[in-house]
């Protein structure tokens, strides 16, 4: 019985959008891809720095400098691999007006304390209890990086491990 | 009739390239995209029953961030616990359903949403089965009435019964056993 290839080419024309949408959509994690404050003005959040006493950080107040703004925690494996390129980039950059922040991410303050001591100290780590300003960022799991350009706008957005020449290259046209 | 069928097949595929085309261009935020959360709230701020119930409805219609396929309402993850409690301050104030759901798309993305909208790639997704189903009801009921299509059945006419292809080869199949 021969081919009907009018029939075969008809099922496949029919068929082959739904089966690129699908291929597509599989192809990606929307989560890991989401980019949806880049290029938009930071959300603004006032928050406590682990062991200086009740000392505040208001993004505002940082206006005209570049930000780094490092989402992590010390359960998290990637963000061991990370740590010593931010605590490098730190030293690098802080003197070229850069300031570098960690947020800790669903995780005790007692915990970072020990790790800090343990892997090195380089930038000061802000305290987010509830994760509110998780939610304003849209962080959706740990490492997540933000890099905020001295006018307040979020630059970029890094899931996953940032490495040094990652924030080289995002900082460079900053400064 | 066959050029019926070839208009269907036609306009059949460019509509769903021109799907395809619109979902290759979904509405991005930019840097003047409004933030839900600067309108005011859409109400006055509710009962505390009306709290519970609106909060556990938008909650079952957003993705936990860190779990797979969990909504907010049903996981117990910190984070999943975080924007339950944001939700429910925000329902509190008065915020919609909407405008709640809005705000989290406007942070995390349309991913946040469980259930996809209509729209951008998705759409296709939706619009798909039952454009295949009418453009396909179309062909058959087309094809149905071809002369060609008619002449073409082995069976069509009731006078080739005895030299019907497939009936030979069934008998004679039957009769090797």
């Amino acid at each position: 019985m021969g081919v009907n290839w009018k029939v075969l080419a008809a099922g496949a024309a029919l068929t082959a959008p739904l089966v690129a949408i699908l291929a597509t959509g599989f192809g990606k994690n929307p989560q890991l891809e989401s980019n949806a404050l880049e290029g938009r003005k930071a959300p603004v959040f006032t928050m406590t720095v682990l062991g200086e006493d009740g000392e505040t950080v208001d993004l505002a107040s940082l206006r005209g400098k570049p930000v780094v703004l490092n989402f992590w925690s010390t359960w998290c494996q990637p963000c061991k691999i990370e740590h010593p390129h931010l605590v490098q980039a730190a030293k690098v950059y802080e003197p070229q007006g850069v300031v570098f922040y960690g947020v800790l991410f669903s995780d005790e303050p007692a915990n970072a304390a020990r790790f800090l001591e343990r892997e090195g100290h380089a930038f000061p780590v802000l305290y987010d209890p509830a994760q509110r300003v998780a939610i304003d960022y849209g962080v959706s799991g740990v490492p997540e990086t933000f890099f905020i350009s001295p006018d307040g706008q979020i630059v970029e957005k890094v899931s996953g491990p940032v490495s040094f020449d990652k924030i080289r290259a995002t900082l460079g046209p900053m400064l | 009739m066959k050029s019926f069928r070839i208009v269907i097949l036609a306009a059949f595929i460019a509509g769903m390239v021109g799907l395809s085309a619109h979902a290759e261009s979904p509405a991005s935020p930019s840097a003047e995209a409004a933030v839900p959360l600067e309108e005011p709230p859409a109400f006055e701020p509710p009962d505390p029953e009306t709290v519970v119930a609106r909060t556990r409805e938008v909650a079952k219609g957003l993705r936990c961030p860190v779990c797979q396929g969990l909504s907010v309402a049903d996981s117990n993850a910190d984070s999943a616990r975080a924007m339950h409690d944001r939700i429910e301050e925000l329902v509190a104030q008065g915020y919609s359903e909407e405008q709640i759901s809005d705000y989290f798309v406007d942070r995390y993305g349309a991913w946040v949403r469980l259930e996809p909208e209509a729209e951008g790639m998705a759409l296709v997704i939706f619009v798909m089965p039952a454009a295949l189903l009418v453009f396909g009801g179309l062909w058959l009921a087309a094809r149905g009435r071809s002369p060609e299509a008619n002449a073409e059945s082995p069976t069509a006419d009731p006078t080739d019964y005895e030299e019907d292809e497939y009936r030979k080869r069934i008998l004679a199949e039957l009769g090797e056993r």
